[in-house]
């Protein structure tokens, strides 16, 4: 298991440089710059360059890159282009947002997903079944920008049962933040609700249908024992990977939720910082974003690992 | 076990209180604090470190100003310093300041406050606006002395803006340029009580305040809120209580709610075709009329807004409402493909012309997508005569690199954000070596535009821009299209908004009713 451990930790390094050598690239890539942003599309060339200049932009490509990964190792991102303001102080200030908007979200994807798919793997091809999945369908096709308009608009500004924007952190009392991640948590799990359902579902038919069960049933032994005692168990190696996958998935989810909820979390964050083209804040978000995609894989591959000794290769 | 049971009482134990939890945004009328929804961060809140015209509406609060603008014409009047007049030939502004007021921090406003503010402005070599300013004298403990080289007539209309904004120098001092971007201390309203990048700035009422009638409110919240729809929803749920800027397009979902009303704002802004007139086809000034000719800024101006706004199609570079403008002059161009092509065929066309014109994603400030228009655009120039061939690029940063610095074609779709004062606009797109005019040339204004330098009554002001009108409209070195105009939203009892012909919201004025 140790040495499980260890393999994995190796391969993020190579994994870490190829990302942050892919943001970099990509954002300084697109056209434009920052100057426009900071000074206004009506600002003279020369204040541009002047702007330019003190913001180190004109220096080469590979002399930004290897300043900017020299800062990264020694745990500066920089500062805002914008605001001048550290972008790590930045970083740090939101990422419990998503961070708590992200477990939430899981953990609700989770509660709801995985018992969906359990009954529609026990009442595979019943009426309730095809009623699983064709919700777990719509789940999948409905664009999550629209729900999330949908809900606010009903809950919030017809029913006002619920506020339209905003977030409340626990710590500023946990109704109130219950109140105000309902329709973000809402909208960002439709997606990973559906996704862990059908997952399942597929898991859990496969377990069923192993020679184990066969002989568990021959047996006698109780339904419930069966369902979750020798099925689940095996299928949890197929659902925890796909947690995992929704997991990383849902970054981006997060970005469009948190805009239109106008939660301050990393997603609004990387939002505003690529329209006003502030670089090192776009590089430290997505890296960031990099950092908790590498742990929670690297979580779910060790988990896998525990669950499922078969995997331990 | 009954699960049932368990399952349904654990429900209600969560729901029932959830239903009654406080929303901490939602409206506490007793705490007087209006919530604003605004979509950018400042850029600094040292007005000698930014450089954003959007810092304006959270600079307004921090700073007063020593001058100010009227809010109806945009002459520079009093504020900190309660007069001003010219000596020595116009090259010498003296200010005389109020003597009740003071800094946040308790440090005096004085003359030496007035000269350690305006080095430590130039000092900061961001703004170039103090830039004529040689030296300051103080005079006396509220009298302070201006000295320029050559007259500069505009310099009352400079200290109304961003570099009239007094700091106090003891801030100056303990912060300097490094922190004051984030530890602001000024004369304003309102002092700062936390900036929270990428969400919120809040600041609350200045208790002394030197005048006596503001602020009218407890504190104000600036929200960023950078969703459209966000901002909308904000105010129809009662989180924020003005968004200062919102797409036309929910004029309709506005007025079908009692409780809020929406504003339309002229502004000094237009949105425009920026033409190379040292490159053809538009070193052609019959090609360039024929070009006004092609297009029809009120369908145009319709289609940007939509119904709700009415269309304010732009001939000159000031609008109609605003004293510069020639009104005889302002219907001189409208849609006549026939009289375009007449033009073309005299220029030596007769088949038509075809150009390349940049487009950024937004255009008129960044309140319309450009491509809402283009496409009419070239339907209307179609059947002028001229084949209009786009070049998107992803920003206006990329367009105007290859406008102004590749010459890589010969228009740019754009807008000009106006300035209060007439004269930079006029300099800005007409003195030939301006970078908002490529051609080169100022079209015989050189000498017009040097008089506007010198002070001089307003009916003599009026003339020379007269004459400087008859020239643009003659030579048309950039295509106006439409005035901009901003339509901003209210919940329930804010009144107290002023006209913004500015485009820059002053919300100090704001109150509850």
């Amino acid at each position: 298991m140790l040495s499980l451990f260890l393999q994995r930790l190796l391969m993020l390094v190579p994994t870490v440089i190829l990302g942050t050598l892919l943001i970099f690239s990509i954002v300084q890539i697109t056209p434009g710059g920052p100057a426009y942003a900071i000074a206004g599309a009506d600002a003279t060339p020369e204040f541009v360059e002047r702007i330019n200049e003190e913001l180190g932009l004109n220096d080469p490509l590979p002399i930004q890159y290897v300043n900017w990964l020299t800062d990264l190792i020694q745990g500066s991102f920089g500062d805002s282009l914008v605001s001048g303001q550290p972008v790590s102080d930045l970083i740090w200030n939101r990422l419990p947002v998503t961070s708590v908007l992200a477990l939430e979200t899981l953990l609700v994807s989770f509660i709801i997903g995985l018992p969906l798919g359990l009954t529609a793997a026990i009442r595979a091809n019943t009426g309730l079944d095809g009623a699983i999945r064709v919700s777990s369908g719509l789940g999948l096709a409905i664009p999550e920008f629209w729900f999330g308009i949908l809900v606010v608009n009903l809950f919030a500004l017809q029913l006002f049962w619920l506020p339209p924007i905003g977030y409340t952190p626990p710590g500023d009392g946990i109704l109130s933040h219950l109140r105000s991640v309902i329709l973000p948590v809402a909208t960002l799990s439709l997606g990973p609700i559906a996704v862990i359902t059908r997952f399942t579902r597929s898991a859990m038919i496969e377990a069923l249908e192993g020679p184990y069960v066969r002989t568990a049933w021959a047996l006698g032994i109780s339904r419930r024992e069966v369902y979750f005692r020798f099925a689940l168990k095996n299928a949890m190696t197929s659902i925890v990977t796909i947690v995992g996958i929704v997991a990383t998935v849902m970054m981006g989810g997060a970005v469009l939720v948190e805009s239109l909820f106008a939660i301050p979390g990393l997603g609004q964050l990387m939002v505003t910082s690529v329209l006003t083209k502030d670089f090192p804040v776009v590089q430290g978000v997505a890296v960031a974003l990099l950092a908790l995609v590498i742990v929670i894989n690297f979580t779910v591959d060790i988990l896998v690992a525990a669950i499922d000794p078969r995997t331990r290769t | 076990m009954n699960y049932r049971k368990i399952s349904a009482t654990a429900a209600l134990a969560v729901l029932v209180p959830l239903a009654f939890a406080p929303d901490p945004m939602l409206a506490d009328k007793a705490s007087n604090i209006l919530r604003v929804a605004g979509s950018e961060d400042p850029s600094s809140l040292d007005p000698a470190g930014g450089v954003a015209s959007t810092d304006t509406a959270y600079l307004y609060t921090i700073y007063d100003r020593l001058l100010q603008f009227d809010n109806e014409t945009l002459e520079p009047v009093p504020m900190l310093a309660k007069s001003f007049e010219w000596e020595n030939d116009f090259k010498t502004l003296v200010l005389v300041l109020n003597e009740d007021v003071t800094f946040h921090d308790g440090a005096a406003f004085d003359a030496a406050a007035v000269k350690t503010y305006i080095e430590y402005y130039k000092a900061a070599n961001r703004n170039r606006d103090l830039d004529p300013i040689t030296s300051v004298e103080v005079r006396g403990p509220y009298t302070v002395a201006l000295h320029t080289d050559a007259p500069y007539a505009v310099l009352p209309s400079v200290l109304a803006d961003r570099a009239g904004m007094v700091v106090s120098p003891q801030a100056i001092a303990e912060f300097g340029h490094e922190a004051l971007g984030t530890n602001p201390v000024g004369a304003g309203p309102f002092k700062l009580v936390s900036w929270e990048p990428g969400n919120k700035v809040e600041v609350e009422a200045f208790d002394a305040y030197w005048r006596e009638d503001m602020p009218k409110l407890s504190g104000i919240t600036f929200l960023n809120i950078a969703n459209a729809t966000a901002r909308i929803s904000a105010l129809m749920g009662g989180q924020v209580d003005f968004v200062e800027r919102i797409d036309p397009v929910n004029i309709p979902v506005i007025e079908r709610n009692p409780n809020l009303r929406y504003r339309i704002d002229p502004t000094l802004a237009f949105s425009a075709l920026n033409l190379n007139t040292a490159m053809a086809p538009f070193d052609d000034k019959k090609v360039r009329q024929a070009l006004a000719y092609s297009i029809d800024r009120e369908a145009i101006g319709k289609l940007s807004y939509g119904a709700d706004v009415p269309a304010s199609p732009a001939n000159l570079i000031v609008p109609d409402n605003y004293w510069p403008s020639t009104e005889e002059l302002q219907g001189t161009y409208t849609y006549q493909p026939e009289t375009a092509k007449a033009l073309l065929a005299e220029a030596g066309h007769p088949d038509g012309v075809a150009f390349t014109m940049c487009t950024p994603p937004t255009f008129a400030s960044g309140s319309v997508p450009t491509d809402k228009v283009s496409d009419l655009m070239r339907e209307q120039m179609k059947a002028a005569g001229f084949t209009l061939n786009l070049e998107r690029k992803a920003s206006i940063g990329a367009c105007i690199e290859a406008f102004n610095g590749d010459k890589a074609m010969p228009a740019l779709i754009i807008g000009w954000s106006g300035r209060p004062a007439p004269y930079m606009t006029y300099s800005s797109l007409l003195a030939a070596r301006s970078p908002f005019n490529p051609g080169g040339t100022d079209y015989g204004a050189g000498d017009l535009l040097e008089s506007l330098k010198l002070p001089a009554t307003r009916e003599e002001l009026e003339a020379i821009y007269d004459e400087l009108n008859a020239i643009w409209i003659d030579e048309m070195p950039w295509l106006p299209i439409f005035y901009t105009q901003t339509v901003s939203a209210f919940g329930p009892d804010v009144a107290g908004e002023m006209p913004n012909l500015a485009a820059k919201w002053d919300v100090t004025s704001f109150y509850f009713e």
